[in-house]
């Protein structure tokens, strides 16, 4: 390579990313467009959106609130650690917690969690009904596979992951009580209306504005990368990767302007 | 009612591979109409430009009286409904169990479940499957079986026009008859038009009433299946022969 090759090669390489990036950000936009443009038609598809609100909801219901008990007690322990008497921590350590689970972290890992779980699982139907021609099929039987496919599972996503984000943070608070109470020794009472005082209407309204921003996040991505998913396999594999990649990096990234916008 | 199909001019490209070059071909009604080609001629992008799947880039493709092209959502949703399609891959839905993707187009349309299930099975039967294959899912059928059910599937509502993409490819030579004698069994029955896109040329002069030969993305030549057979276009007498001399080049 000559020098002046050399000299290109990183700002070529750079350029394309760049044009790729600009690119993708379109098409998901051109793709939101049409979700927004068929929401009114959606009538017709309830029985598919009952499966996918069950998909998403109930059948992740074990792992998230699994992550939220424990994150509520990891932030029980982190907090105490952090005062320096225990009366203190008796005050303080039910707010650190309620405030934590409510605000960021409920919302936050509960989307994660989903992500991970839902958003590779669409992708890959929605990858492999595409390669196989399952999609073409639908249209071919007079079934618009957006409404039928992408819709139901979006609504779903924005639906159901307020829902679970609510019970993720009750149980992520009760997390913290039983380390509070029964390994840190703090007052059971104390704890409950510490807890309960700290808690205000706007910090719930953040936390479900959030869960519905990261379900359509989380839909969005997974149905995007499935739907446009080829190249056989690899092309499925691709786009499964890519749908919880995306979704995660721009539910952190979401998180970072919302919370800035309702501070 | 059968339904015709007239193509003018059609043309289709990805980026700078030119797929569709002015391609014209009348399929007539009521007729099975094969459309031959190799690998790679534009067999499948000329189907799917019919269908509505690809958006041809100019020409004309005419569905009896009306425009593809021009068609909005209502309407081409309308023409899906008077036609059915066999795909070569099969294309069955694998979250559903068999008689669920043959009475697809049915359950869509509001029919109850059991009423639909029994014109599914009055299907599965036509095509030569068993009632107990019903309740199986795709992934228990052997490649045969699938098509059968796809077959069942794209004529469970009753269409006008069946389209079929390489029915008989990845199947053994009497699993491949025996879906000839469906398609002329289907043909009969339904007065349906039928298009059937093949490379097998068994398959070809058994079924059709007409041939039209797509090479490059054009038709060579058209015409009924005698002309085809002694055809004096080399580019058709080579492809019939099946042989690798001639101005054919192989795709390697």
């Amino acid at each position: 390579m000559s020098f002046s090759g050399a000299l290109l090669s990183p700002a070529s390489s750079l350029g394309r990313v760049v044009m790729t990036f600009v690119q993708e950000c379109g098409a998901i936009s051109l793709f939101f467009m049409t979700f927004i443009r068929h929401t009114l038609g959606f009538s017709s598809m309830h029985g598919q959106f009952a499966k996918q609100a069950e998909f998403v909801g109930w059948q992740s219901l074990p792992i998230v609130l699994l992550t939220a008990f424990f994150t509520g007690g990891v932030l029980a322990l982190q907090s105490y650690a952090g005062f320096d008497n225990a009366v203190l921590a008796g005050g303080q350590v039910p707010k650190v917690v309620a405030l934590s689970m409510l605000r960021e972290l409920g919302p936050v890992l509960g989307a994660l969690m989903v992500a991970s779980r839902v958003g590779s699982a669409m992708a890959a139907e929605l990858g492999t009904m595409r390669v196989t021609e399952q999609i073409d099929a639908l249209y071919t039987l007079a079934v618009n596979p957006f409404k039928y496919l992408v819709m139901p599972r979006i609504l779903a996503c924005m639906t159901m992951l307020p829902l679970l984000v609510i019970l993720a943070n009750l149980v992520g608070i009760v997390g913290g009580y039983l380390v509070s109470v029964h390994i840190l020794g703090l007052s059971g009472h104390m704890y409950t209306q510490n807890a309960y005082a700290a808690i205000g209407n706007e910090d719930v309204i953040l936390g479900l504005v959030k869960a519905v921003i990261f379900g359509a996040i989380i839909g969005l991505m997974a149905t995007f990368h499935g739907y446009k998913a080829g190249n056989g396999a690899a092309g499925v594999g691709m786009a499964t990767t890519r749908a919880v990649v995306y979704a995660a990096v721009a539910i952190l990234i979401s998180d970072y302007f919302i919370t800035a916008w309702f501070v | 009612m059968p339904e015709s199909i007239t193509l003018k001019n059609v043309s289709k490209s990805f980026g700078s591979n030119q797929v569709l070059v002015n391609a014209s071909l009348d399929i007539p009604a009521g007729k099975t109409t094969v459309i031959l080609g190799g690998s790679g001629s534009g067999k499948s992008v000329l189907l799917k430009c019919i269908l509505g799947l690809i958006h041809a880039d100019s020409g004309l493709i005419k569905f009896g009286a009306e425009s593809v092209l021009d068609m909005d959502e209502p309407a081409r949703m309308a023409m899906m409904r008077k036609l059915g399609m066999l795909f070569q891959s099969g294309a069955l839905f694998d979250s559903m169990s068999v008689w669920e993707n043959v009475a697809f187009a049915l359950l869509e349309d509001g029919m109850k479940p059991t009423e639909a299930k029994e014109i599914a099975i009055t299907k599965l039967r036509q095509v030569g499957l068993r009632s107990a294959v019903a309740d199986l899912s795709p992934a228990e059928l052997s490649g045969g079986m699938k098509k059968r059910a796809a077959l069942a599937r794209a004529v469970c509502h009753e269409p006008s026009v069946i389209f079929y993409d390489e029915p008989t490819t990845g199947l053994d030579p009497i699993t491949s008859d025996v879906i000839n004698d469906l398609i002329i069994q289907l043909q009969d029955e339904y007065k349906a038009t039928s298009v059937v896109i093949t490379h097998d040329m068994h398959t070809a002069f058994k079924i059709a009433d007409k041939m039209a030969f797509l090479y490059k993305g054009s038709f060579l030549s058209d015409g009924d299946p005698k002309d085809f057979k002694d055809s004096k276009n080399p580019y058709v007498a080579q492809f019939v022969a099946g042989s690798a001399q001639g101005p054919i080049e192989a795709a390697v």
